[in-house]
């Protein structure tokens, strides 16, 4: 399983050179195995060079930055953490190679030099997890958005890694692929116990995350479920963040004096809870 | 403004590559609009309106741009000067070697002198949230996505075409940025810019477009008011889009039983809709 942590993590930009930048300071924290954890915060907050540290993309400044125990620092130690963190980018035009679908999630294990039939079992387990059986001889480039994006995710999943990391993966994606990219990730991390670690500006996808982080400024501001972290309007508003839509109308309505409870930020709930007060008012008549 | 007469586009065409991308399309926006293109990737829509600066031309049919067509290469040589294109990938778009730079390379190219060209790149940048002694010197390319995309955004911002068609501007935005880029481009659009803005963000559509386009498969699927457009979750769920959030939790109280207004699209209006649902 895949036990990450990072202690007194600081990324400087051009250390030492003209143009440098903090983008990271004195992050701490762990991710358990098996955790869906979602990173937020404002644009340039650090959650993508955050999310790079985690598969040895970048180094800390000062710090470590752990996976089961092995240190990315170590040279010795980068590939087994790369083959064990698998990464999918925003763009997945910038992680495509190969000009046919299985090709495509072949390259990683063929890389590893695995016997032929193990790449072959590799590659359609991946491809049946991502939903992409149907399409396994086609040519990346005529794939919808979506697709494309859970072919990044096979592409990853061929290396059997026990984390995945994922920057904005739908940022590019129209609704439907959205949730294509949202369902295949539940079910890695419900199913097969997967660690995923992701990154969105999309609060509909973090309140599926067993856990947030919120990142400000280059710090880690805020550790905690949906429900704590929603909770934090203000501070949330503060940092350049929003509550997701459901979350926001509960708040109004409560703070107008409907007896809404705390920690409702999913769409299901509110209705539930919506049906339950609005029935009950117009059967006993007092509001 | 923009004209567009039975488009149809062909990628490669005569090629076993062929790829039908737009079939005969015909969409009239009026100066001063604020209109929003939806579809689902692939449905034609970054293709369509790279028509709109002659980007791309036409396989079959025609674009007019306040009365000149795009097909003529002098018509296209000056295009760029009414109508602004913004990428979906910012980092196409960027080229110079500092924010500054990037943002003052079109007023430049407009022979502006280079005290106005100054004046003009640093009032974009603080449009679009950026301040300007922080960011001017620093390379686009060291920048988060996000803000190259807001680089991008002042860049065309500085120029102030007439015309502003922005190709997801918001996608990969903060929640707080992603407002503050609706807000400023219904400022241009009340101050007289036509606005053409292709998004998957249906909350902000429902809020801020005057009209919504849908295009399906190349063709034209749905238009009208977001209202009318949005009030047929099904029809859109069908085609890839999403209806805004408060539209579905409308249509999921009616399911339950809830006498509830049709027609409601946004926030502010499920939350005076449920007020006046507990009134009686």
């Amino acid at each position: 399983m895949c036990k990450i942590s990072i202690q007194g993590l600081t990324h400087i930009y051009n250390y030492g050179q003209p143009g440098e930048r903090v983008a990271l300071q004195e992050i701490n924290g762990e991710i358990s195995p098996g955790e869906l954890l979602a990173i937020i915060g404002p644009n340039g907050s650090g959650k993508s060079t955050l999310a790079r540290h985690i598969n040895a993309l970048l180094l800390p400044t000062c710090g470590s930055v752990t996976v089961d125990g092995l240190n990315t620092a170590d040279p010795a130690s980068r590939w087994e953490i790369r083959r064990r963190v698998g990464m999918v980018l925003q763009n997945p035009d910038n992680q495509l190679v190969a000009s046919v679908v299985e090709e495509e999630v072949a390259f990683g294990p063929e890389n590893l030099g695995l016997p032929p039939e193990e790449v072959r079992q590799r590659v359609d387990r991946a491809l049946s997890v991502a939903g992409l059986v149907e399409q396994r001889l086609r040519p990346p480039h005529l794939l919808s958005g979506g697709q494309k994006q859970r072919l990044a995710i096979a592409g990853a999943l061929a290396m059997k890694p026990s984390c995945l990391v994922l920057d904005e993966p739908t940022a590019m994606l129209d609704p439907a692929g959205r949730r294509e990219v949202m369902q295949t990730l539940l079910n890695l991390n419900r199913q097969d116990g997967l660690t995923i670690i992701l990154v969105t500006h999309f609060m509909e996808e973090a309140v599926l995350a067993d856990r947030i982080w919120v990142l400000s400024g280059g710090r880690l501001v805020m550790d905690g479920t949906p429900a704590q972290v929603f909770r934090c309007r203000e501070a949330l508003q503060k940092i350049g963040l929003a509550l997701p839509g459901p979350a926001e109308l509960a708040w109004r309505l409560r703070n107008c004096g409907w007896p809404i409870p705390d920690g409702i930020y999913r769409l299901e709930e509110l209705v539930t809870c919506l049906v339950d007060l609005l029935t009950r008012n117009r059967s006993g008549g007092s509001s | 403004m923009i004209l567009v007469e039975h488009l149809t586009h062909i990628y490669a065409p005569g090629t076993p590559l062929a790829l039908t991308s737009l079939e005969d399309v015909s969409l009239h926006i009026e100066e001063g609009e604020f209109v929003v293109l939806a579809g689902a990737t692939g449905s034609g829509k970054s293709t369509l309106v790279q028509h709109f600066n002659g980007l791309l031309l036409p396989t079959a049919g025609r674009v007019l741009v306040g009365g000149r067509d795009t097909r003529d290469k002098k018509v296209r040589r000056d295009l760029w000067r009414t109508v602004g294109l913004l990428f979906q990938n910012p980092e196409q778009q960027l080229f110079e070697e500092s924010v500054f730079a990037e943002v003052a390379f079109a007023c430049r190219n407009l022979g502006l002198d280079e005290k106005t060209v100054a004046v003009r790149a640093c009032r974009a940048l603080e449009m679009v949230g950026l301040e300007p002694d922080r960011y001017r010197a620093l390379s686009p390319f060291a920048l988060s996505r996000g803000q190259q995309q807001l680089v991008a955004l002042a860049g065309l911002l500085a120029y102030q075409p007439p015309v502003l068609v922005l190709d997801e501007p918001t996608s990969g935005l903060d929640p707080a940025a992603r407002e503050h880029i609706w807000q400023l481009l219904k400022k241009l659009q009340q101050a007289g810019h036509t606005v053409v803005v292709i998004t998957h963000h249906m909350e902000d559509a429902a809020r801020f477009a005057g009209r919504v386009v849908v295009l399906h498969r190349g063709k034209i699927y749905r238009q009208g008011t977001p209202r009318q457009v949005f009030s047929d979750p099904g029809g859109l769920r069908a085609v890839g889009l999403d209806v805004p959030m408060p539209c579905e939790l409308m249509y999921c109280l009616q399911q339950k039983g809830l006498p509830v207004k049709s027609g409601i699209i946004t926030l502010d209006e499920a939350e005076l809709e449920l007020k006046n649902l507990a009134m009686g």
